[in-house]
């Protein structure tokens, strides 16, 4: 007998014959994924909530697109890349560039490690934030999202040899604007007292 | 290994997807070229620190706003296609078993050679098979003009033999006619297939489906109405066996089929079960059920609830 789907791509082939409930459960599956590629791609919390809805509407449109083949994460992030491109070009960069300013966090006093932890959040968040797109978006999909580097070049339409190397320079330039801020942070510590 | 070797792997360094004998290799290395070292440490370090970004909860608005958006997506959704639904409907009747899907590819093939066999006979729209349109003169209306030749010719079968239109096209109904009865005896012989099958799958809502399709045909065919009587008596699931007294109450009458239920009358430990039983036996108009029934009254551990209802409806009856 014909099974419940169970898979991503059985799901995302149940939607496309016309059974749209099935979104629900990848929904429930890769939201969190989504929202937290956005949020470090520089989106802010309620720009990546829509993104993500975004995301799932056009897995709705495009469903048609979805071949018996097809596998469903690459797919899925396909569409997020686009989301993302397209949302960047509708707000326009500099709404953007003010999304990439460091975000009003509560000045509740904190526990001294709990201060730290939150410093070099802040830092490494800056950091990554005045990478180019590009480099950041490798650094992302393979740091944050786990894919391998064959799955980046699949995406990102280069080869795999391409897609190393901007990892290799995206890492570097990550560390010389994190240690760069440390190093300003330091010094202003050092003014200040 | 040298410096550029090293910048080339690095990236699969930082990821963990080296190979053991180049990750030596590379370790080697670094603790040869202090350089690269210091490089490779610094560069190590930031990657370590990027786990500070943890993951993020979104606002619980995003789920809400999602599934509005989906319950309004699937009320403006186009139904599925006639066709996608169908196959999704034949899909559900394949049967797991790989003998009960032999058998039924054996039938469908037998179907399928016997509608192909037919469809040959009828190269363009409903005509007589071969054997009939040899035998026959055609149906055409005769030419209005004869040739000088043949028109004072007798002709060489007698008149009274041929058969009119109105004669040949009725022979031609006939042959449709029983073709017709095949085809419906060729496609009946599969929906019995198809119901035993799922009579006999081990999913409860297949043989619930089974039963549905039993109903029709239990009065015809006596393996239906035996694996439904089975059904009824035996299957593991109360609801499979409350579907198959339900299909069976039409043919209570008949005393082979009631004697059948009684007998598994023991065998039913729902009360559930047994009150359907009860029910469906006391259907039938016949004047033995009383004394059947009021023989079930004397059943040891009777439950009180059925025990109610054979008094109830022996009441209804006398």
């Amino acid at each position: 007998m014909n099974s419940t789907p169970t898979t991503d791509t059985e799901l995302m082939r149940a939607v496309r014959d016309g059974d749209v409930s099935r979104l629900g459960v990848l929904f429930e599956r890769h939201h969190l994924r989504l929202f937290n590629l956005f949020r470090r791609l520089g989106a802010k919390p309620g720009s990546a909530e829509d993104l993500v809805q975004e995301v799932f509407v056009r897995m709705l449109k495009y469903s048609r697109n979805f071949r018996d083949d097809g596998d469903f994460l690459p797919w899925m992030y396909q569409l997020a890349r686009n989301v993302s491109v397209d949302g960047y070009r509708k707000r326009g960069k500099e709404q953007q560039q003010s999304e990439d300013a460091p975000e009003i966090v509560d000045s509740a006093p904190l526990a001294p490690e709990s201060l730290e932890r939150s410093e070099t959040e802040r830092r490494m968040r800056r950091a990554l934030q005045s990478l180019p797109p590009e480099k950041r978006e490798v650094l992302v999909l393979s740091r944050y999202q786990l894919l391998k580097y064959d799955q980046i070049a699949d995406l990102l339409g280069c080869s795999v040899g391409a897609v190393k190397v901007r990892v290799h320079r995206a890492i570097k330039d990550l560390r010389d604007a994190y240690h760069g801020d440390m190093a300003a942070a330091g010094s202003a510590g050092e003014v200040m007292s | 290994m040298n410096c550029d070797r090293l910048n080339d792997l690095l990236p699969d360094y930082l990821a963990g997807t080296l190979p053991a004998a180049i990750n030596r290799e590379l370790q080697a290395h670094l603790t040869e070229c202090s350089a690269c070292g210091l490089d490779v440490a610094s560069l190590e370090q930031t990657w370590e620190h990027m786990a500070v970004l943890a993951d993020e909860q979104p606002g619980e608005s995003m789920r809400s706003g999602f599934y509005a958006w989906l319950h309004e997506a699937e009320r403006n959704a186009p139904r599925p296609a006639l066709a996608s639904r169908l196959g999704k409907v034949l899909a559900g009747l394949w049967p797991e078993r790989p003998a009960l899907q032999f058998a039924t590819a054996a039938a469908m093939m037998a179907l399928g050679i016997a509608l192909g066999m037919m469809l040959r006979g009828h190269p363009a729209g409903p005509q007589p098979p071969r054997s009939v349109q040899a035998s026959l003169p055609p149906v055409s209306a005769p030419p209005a003009v004869l040739p000088a030749s043949t028109r004072n010719t007798p002709p060489i079968v007698p008149s009274n033999l041929v058969p009119t239109a109105v004669e040949q096209a009725s022979l031609v109904s006939t042959t449709d006619a029983d073709e017709m009865h095949a085809l419906r005896e060729e496609v009946r012989s599969l929906s019995h297939l198809v119901a035993l099958s799922l009579l006999r799958n081990d999913s409860a809502s297949d043989r619930l489906q089974g039963v549905s399709y039993g109903r029709e045909m239990s009065a015809s065919d006596p393996r239906v109405l035996t694996a439904l009587v089975e059904a009824a008596n035996r299957d593991p699931n109360d609801n499979v066996r409350l579907a198959a007294i339900d299909a069976l109450k039409p043919l209570v009458g008949r005393r082979e089929v009631r004697d059948r239920l009684l007998h598994g009358f023991d065998e039913q430990h729902s009360p559930l079960v047994q009150i359907a039983l009860v029910d469906a036996v006391s259907a039938s108009r016949d004047r033995d059920v009383s004394a059947t029934l009021r023989g079930l009254l004397t059943h040891p551990k009777l439950d009180p609830a059925v025990r109610q209802r054979l008094e109830t409806n022996l009441g209804a009856r006398s």
